[in-house]
């Protein structure tokens, strides 16, 4: 299988931008610091992680959010997302504010029209996916309306409206009830079946371990391990992702560990 | 350019939505039927002066819902990290704030067509409504087209809503007065402040060419002139704005 992303060796300072602040000393922070992996084309790939690891800025700099200051990142087989490639991405954001005064139907329709879908095919498109996630009864209602686990389905509405090829979830299990996540899951394994390569971040180790092909472990801005999860539990019976995650993460020796595949 | 529309379409419909947006245009709309009032205070001129406070509270009105949407959309998108949802849609970030600025000029006419139109109204039945008075809603519009694409460039450089604010609101008060200031700068040669003054009249918006007072008494106005000094302006800001835009780390 080809590889539809390639990330070598990217760093990100977050500079003090705060010109007091910075009088006083202030340098910023480290973001990431020299990560490298491939994501394989039709793959589910999963970043784990402490809050504050990395995860967001690394699915940021991929996404073209965010430019590292060293390294290099390839998606589709290019060094820069040009804005038309876009066209094949879906993307949720960690947190997602949409306008609050605008109807559902309205935002996704929006969304529609960005991802250039005629305006023929977008209703029904609309409908199919509400359909799916539960939401058709409050296509007419105003986003102000929904609860957090509402908003959040809307979000996952919206990244999967183009069918795309690639597709980006910033802990797309947040806010979800236990029906809901397995709703997501369910979708999630459903795009794959269909081609599409899913690269998601989270917190929350059952999902990541139910569904990723490969896990990529953070922690304090730097890569510690690709897990091969189908290898892994085929050579381990009693391996626990939740288990080896907090071994590694608080072992002093974290960054040592190889790169696994 | 259909994303651009795109943009601009929802622009539109979301400031139609928001509330500030709507509270300060329906105190619009009653402030201009109170002006109604001055009719019988104004002996013989009730006409002219219903059009006149009428058209003054029309720009000030609007002025204040262009700026507060203007100094403030950008600034919120980033914050809220919604501008990601639009950028990741294959939409270029050049593409994006002349979508956001489309939308918003949209709203100042949909604006002033509403208050200038309830207004005209009013004057039609007073006999005072002619075609000045449609000359002067255009250069309304023209103007605060001009000052929402300065809100906009004073979000991206800005990451404060009350900094974006102020500056937008002080381009306002000082286009007004360009000919003074260019008339303060004559008269300081050789000094620090001349070349302040200088910069200031060249960078601030002319209103004095978009003053519809002047052209009460002319029969010929140059909308050549007029029509493209906005246009010209406009873009040059939104160029400017563009290239702080691209380098601008979200």
């Amino acid at each position: 299988m080809k590889n539809i992303i390639s990330v070598k060796n990217i760093s990100l300072d977050y500079k003090e931008r705060d010109i007091f602040k910075k009088i006083k000393g202030s340098k910023g922070s480290i973001g990431i610091e020299n990560i490298s992996f491939d994501v394989k084309e039709g793959e589910i790939f999963s970043i784990i992680g402490l809050n504050g690891a990395g995860k967001t800025s690394t699915l940021k700099c991929i996404l073209g959010l965010m430019k590292p200051d060293k390294g290099e990142i390839e998606v589709f087989g290019k060094k820069e997302l040009k804005r038309g490639d876009f066209e094949k991405v879906g993307y949720l954001p960690e947190i997602s504010y949409y306008p609050k005064s605008m109807k559902l139907i309205d935002l996704m329709r929006y969304y529609g029209e960005l991802y250039n879908i005629s305006k023929g095919e977008l209703d029904k498109k609309i409908d199919q996916i509400l359909e799916k996630i539960g939401l058709i009864s409050r296509k007419m209602d105003k986003l102000d309306k929904f609860s957090k686990g509402m908003l959040q389905k809307v979000g996952i509405a919206q990244a999967i409206l183009n069918n795309p090829k690639l597709l980006f979830l910033d802990e797309p299990m947040s806010g979800l009830d236990p029906l809901a996540r397995e709703l997501v899951i369910e979708i999630i394994l459903e795009l794959k079946s269909k081609g599409t390569t899913i690269f998601f971040n989270t917190h929350i180790l059952e999902d990541v371990a139910s569904i990723a092909d490969r896990v990529a472990i953070i922690d304090k801005g730097k890569l510690v391990e690709v897990l091969d999860m189908k290898k892994i539990v085929l050579e381990q019976d009693d391996f626990l992702l939740k288990n080896h995650f907090i071994k590694t993460v608080s072992s002093p020796s974290a960054f040592e560990a190889p790169y696994s595949s | 350019m259909k994303k651009i529309l795109t943009i601009g379409k929802y622009t539109l419909k979301e400031n139609i939505s928001n509330k500030v947006f709507n509270g300060i245009l329906y105190f619009g709309v009653l402030s201009i039927f109170f002006t109604t009032l001055l009719d019988g205070v104004a002996l013989y001129e009730g006409g002219r002066v219903i059009r006149d406070s009428g058209l003054f509270l029309t720009e000030f009105l609007i002025m204040l819902i262009t700026v507060y949407i203007s100094s403030t959309y950008v600034i919120k998108a980033i914050a809220e990290k919604s501008i990601y949802l639009v950028l990741t849609k294959a939409v270029t970030k050049s593409k994006y704030i002349m979508g956001i600025n489309l939308g918003i000029i949209y709203s100042v006419f949909c604006n002033v067509f509403l208050m200038g139109g309830i207004l005209g109204l009013i004057l039609y039945t007073k006999g005072e409504f002619d075609w000045w008075y449609i000359r002067a809603l255009f250069f309304i519009g023209l103007k605060l087209s001009i000052m929402s694409s300065l809100g906009i460039f004073f979000s991206i450089i800005s990451d404060s809503f009350v900094t974006s604010t102020i500056f937008t609101l002080f381009s306002y008060i000082l286009g007004h007065g360009v000919m003074e200031i260019k008339a303060i700068s004559e008269k300081l040669t050789g000094s620090v402040f001349q070349w302040i003054l200088d910069l200031l009249y060249i960078i601030l918006p002319k209103f004095n060419l978009l003053n519809y007072r002047d052209y009460l008494e002319v029969a010929d106005t140059n909308y050549f002139l007029i029509v493209g000094y906005a246009v010209v302006y406009i873009t040059c800001v939104i160029t400017a704005t563009n290239i702080v835009f691209e380098k601008k780390r979200l």
